[in-house]
């Protein structure tokens, strides 16, 4: 079972420039904290909603600003499934669990985190548990599975973030989570980032959408060829060449 | 809350199960600042000043001929007792001069020194003056030993090694000297494991001697030191000292020189070589804890102290050169404000870590060369996280394996821990709340570092635990939380470790209960952790940090105006005040924090007054007060 305790979601603000694959960054907060379901195999999930985008987008790169409070972080579980549930990734798995020796079969003993979960950073979250300092983890750590994992997905959606506490005993509470991502254009929707241009129809790239691309267009006609194929739908027809006719002339 | 305990049977089968189901426990890299250096607490004392005092003389029957003793009662506590297997069928006779009726003889439990043993015991009023002591044997009776204290109590016997331990085939030397009187003569009888005695005289130099003596069998020796002195009041009299020798090879040899580097994670590293022994016959795990201070020139050039580092290692089985590499972080040589190029190591050692007997020390310093070494880029403010203790990476074998029913308890815990060679839990277990465990782990001998290993593995059930421990119970909890990784380290809460009764320096019952061995069988075994110059050397292996996580108490009879003892056999052995097993001054930990003394409480059941265990007032305290 999910539980919902009333996380409240702040929306994404997305901005992208339109005319170009140049990267933006997109952002979802959950800023209200909850408790986190003790021992529950489930746990419960805090919703990031990424809203949509004038042009279709993939995600380049991703980072994680998560705040837990819990006097033992090692019975936490956070995973982070993209909007289409396609990807899932562990992004924290009982940190410091290990069979024997130091943190220990119970993974990480401390208290809290207030952590930047990115692949960039020099010291995982697996290797940074000590005996003392609150909160435990803090800074700019790797997570357990790369958040490279969700590179080439769709980020428009509702990313869930779910939050396990596999032991019962210690319970602790949801506190704040900010998923950032970079994100680039990819008109074709192929998850390879690409340009998503405004003047559809200039096959030649001459700036006018004149009678050298009509040409061309017809010449591919019925194919797949994928400079004309304006919409992306495999074959070169009519819808392509209705966006040429509507952008006739030259380009803005 | 408690849970079920399955745990007495799986230690009971843990001498068959070691093999097979050995767990790896991770060996901490420990470091301790210069005040633990300057403080000696991390140094092994002088040996001068660990040894055996008795103002008593423990005597076999057969050494006393014709069967009768003649001596003069002092001022102190004066008596005689009869130590047999059999001693109910033997007959003590004991008179004061001048008075015809004798003086009756008790039967008194020495269970303290030997478990089920008992002792005829004759006491003497203060300063009765002359006494005759008769024994006869019983024609089937086996070996007898003669305790006798006469009251002069000014006059003591001092005896101590020359070094801490001893390896076999080099020769040790054991020092004796007097107070309060001048040596007659005297003599060392050193018994081997074999059961041979060697004997060795001592020569008459005024108060003081040596004699030495080249062990040729590994082992526990019994060391037992035999004068005849003169008091200062001319009236002459017998004095015994019975100590353990432990006996070991020289499994690690320093050799070369030591190589430091810096670690890609920061750390400084140091690669010790040596020479190792290759396994010997009894096979089992061989664990050394090797250490050193490390020292360094500040921007003065004065040569000030950086740290102590050290860590538990097990040897493989293999013989030959191998290193021994020992870890520290580098924040220490920024706190230091010295120069990491300046860089020397002091007190380089090794110990076995089945009673810390010396296997090498380096007593010259040694300046090291190192490639590059960098201290941290920010100088910390004073000791912070990480610094003491550090994720070596190195295993060692475990002891028992946890138990299977258990794995799923987690949870924050208090254990509650009995001590040495015990056959019934002593703690009131109605006073403690909460949640807490017993650990229970029965008529065992074991070092610190086993009995320490133990408590690892029934820790892996949970999650954290505190540990309170009763006797040896304390000790092996200190020797977990400064040596191993464990559930030991996670606990919150005021007071990691509370200790009753524990001997922290030792207890001169070791030695004793090691000779009666032949009365009375060797019970549990002999125990040299807990002799004084075993815990000497395990002491200087516990690092400030560690002591300041103890809490102890020490207990001791009810004070009253006559003869005052817990047991009355054992009395004789300590100096007063004791608890029966433990003198108040040998329960002391240098920088530990001391929870008091009590009177009118004992070490363990069986003696005059109740047991220190089951003091409601004080478990009440260690259950509210306790990390878990």
């Amino acid at each position: 079972m999910t539980c919902f305790n009333g996380p409240v979601l702040v929306l994404a603000t997305a901005f992208l420039a339109t005319s170009n694959a140049h990267g933006s960054e997109l952002h979802a907060c959950s800023g209200s904290g909850f408790p986190i379901p003790d021992g529950s195999a489930s746990g419960s999930v805090a919703p990031l909603v990424i809203g949509q985008s004038e042009d279709p987008l993939v995600v380049v790169g991703a980072r994680l600003e998560l705040e837990i409070e819990h006097p033992w972080v090692g019975d936490l579980v956070v995973e982070l499934t993209s909007p289409s549930g396609a990807v899932t990734l562990a992004l924290i798995d009982r940190a410091g669990q290990v069979p024997y020796g130091f943190p220990g079969p119970f993974g990480c003993g401390g208290d809290d985190m207030l952590v930047s979960l990115e692949d960039e950073a020099a010291l995982s979250i697996e290797e940074v548990c000590t005996t003392t300092g609150t909160p435990v983890f803090s800074g700019v750590l790797r997570p357990q599975q790369s958040l490279a994992g969700f590179n080439g997905v769709d980020p428009v959606g509702t990313w869930s973030l779910r939050l396990i506490d596999v032991q019962s005993g210690d319970a602790g509470s949801f506190v704040s989570a900010c998923l950032r991502l970079d994100v680039e254009t990819d008109c074709d929707r192929d998850g390879v980032p690409d340009d998503c241009t405004s003047c559809a129809g200039d096959l030649d790239g001459d700036g006018t959408v004149d009678g050298s691309d009509l040409s061309a267009m017809l010449g591919s006609w019925g194919t797949s060829n994928q400079s004309a194929d304006i919409d992306g739908d495999g074959v070169v027809g009519g819808s392509d060449l209705s966006v040429l006719l509507g952008n006739w002339g030259a380009c803005p | 809350m408690r849970t079920i305990v399955l745990l007495p049977l799986a230690f009971v089968c843990s001498l068959s199960l070691t093999v097979m189901a050995d767990h790896p426990v991770e060996a901490k890299d420990i470091a301790s600042g210069p005040e633990d250096i300057l403080s000696g607490r991390v140094r092994l004392p002088e040996p001068g000043t660990v040894g055996a005092t008795s103002c008593t003389a423990l005597l076999r029957c057969d050494e006393v001929s014709p069967s009768l003793l003649e001596f003069t009662t002092g001022p102190g506590k004066s008596m005689a007792a009869l130590l047999a297997a059999d001693v109910e069928a033997w007959s003590l006779d004991a008179r004061v001069e001048g008075v015809d009726k004798p003086l009756e003889g008790d039967l008194h439990g020495a269970d303290a020194l030997v478990p089920g043993a008992l002792a005829r015991v004759v006491t003497f009023p203060s300063d009765a003056g002359e006494v005759r002591v008769s024994f006869d044997r019983p024609k089937t009776g086996g070996a007898g030993w003669l305790l006798l204290a006469d009251g002069e109590e000014e006059l003591r016997l001092f005896s101590h090694f020359g070094g801490h331990g001893a390896i076999v085939g080099r020769q040790v030397s054991l020092h004796t000297s007097l107070e309060g009187g001048t040596l007659i003569e005297g003599r060392v009888d050193l018994t081997a494991p074999d059961g041979v005695i060697h004997q060795r005289v001592l020569g008459v130099e005024g108060a003081s001697s040596v004699a030495t003596f080249t062990p040729g069998l590994v082992g526990d020796w019994t060391v037992r030191t035999i004068v005849h002195a003169r008091d200062h009041q001319g009236v002459e009299r017998v004095r015994t000292n019975q100590q353990i020798m432990r006996v070991v090879r020289p499994e690690l040899t320093f050799v070369g020189d030591v190589r430091i580097m810096q670690e890609a994670d920061g750390r400084i590293g140091l690669t010790i070589p040596v020479t190792l022994l290759p396994q010997g016959e009894l096979g089992g795990p061989r664990r050394v804890a090797v250490g050193c201070e490390v020292w360094g020139r500040d921007g003065s050039g004065e040569l000030v102290p950086v740290c102590w580092v050290a860590r538990m290692h097990q040897l493989p089985a293999a013989g030959g050169p191998a290193s021994c590499g020992l870890r520290f972080d580098p924040r220490w040589i920024a706190l230091a404000g010295i120069d990491p190029m300046s860089i020397e190591l002091r007190e380089l050692r090794a110990h076995g870590a089945e009673g810390f007997v010396l296997l090498d020390h380096d007593l010259e310093p040694r300046v090291l060369v190192p490639e590059v070494i960098t201290a941290s880029e920010t100088v910390p403010e004073g000791i912070e996280p990480g610094m003491q203790a550090g994720h070596s990476g190195e295993v060692v074998s475990g002891g028992a394996p946890p138990v299977d029913s258990l794995v799923s308890a987690a949870g924050h815990v208090l254990l509650i821990s009995h001590g040495y060679c015990t056959d019934i839990f002593p703690w009131q277990t109605s006073d403690f709340s909460g949640d807490f465990e017993l650990f229970e782990d029965y008529e065992q001998n074991l070092s610190h570092d086993t009995f320490a290993l133990r408590f690892e593995a029934y820790g892996r059930n949970f999650k954290s635990m505190g540990i309170a421990g009763h006797s040896q119970g304390g000790n092996a909890a200190a020797h977990l939380f400064t040596f191993y990784w464990s559930a030991l380290d996670w606990p919150t809460g005021d007071r990691r470790i509370q200790g009753v009764g524990v001997p922290w320096q030792g207890t001169a019952l070791a030695g004793n209960a090691a000779v009666l061995g032949e009365v009375f069988g060797v019970g549990c075994g002999t125990n040299y952790d807990m002799t004084y110059e075993g815990s000497a050397a395990w002491l200087s292996f516990i690092p400030g940090w560690v002591r300041e996580d103890v809490w102890f108490w020490t207990t001791s009879f009810t004070d009253g105006w006559f003869y005052d003892y817990c047991q009355i056999v054992t009395d004789i052995l300590l100096s007063d005040p004791d608890d029966g097993t433990v003198e108040r001054y040998a329960g002391q930990l240098d920088g530990g924090n001391n929870g008091g003394h009590k009177t009118g409480w004992c070490h363990t059941r069986l003696m005059r007054d109740p047991p220190q265990c089951k003091d409601p007032d004080r478990n009440v305290e260690l259950s509210a007060e306790a990390a878990r």
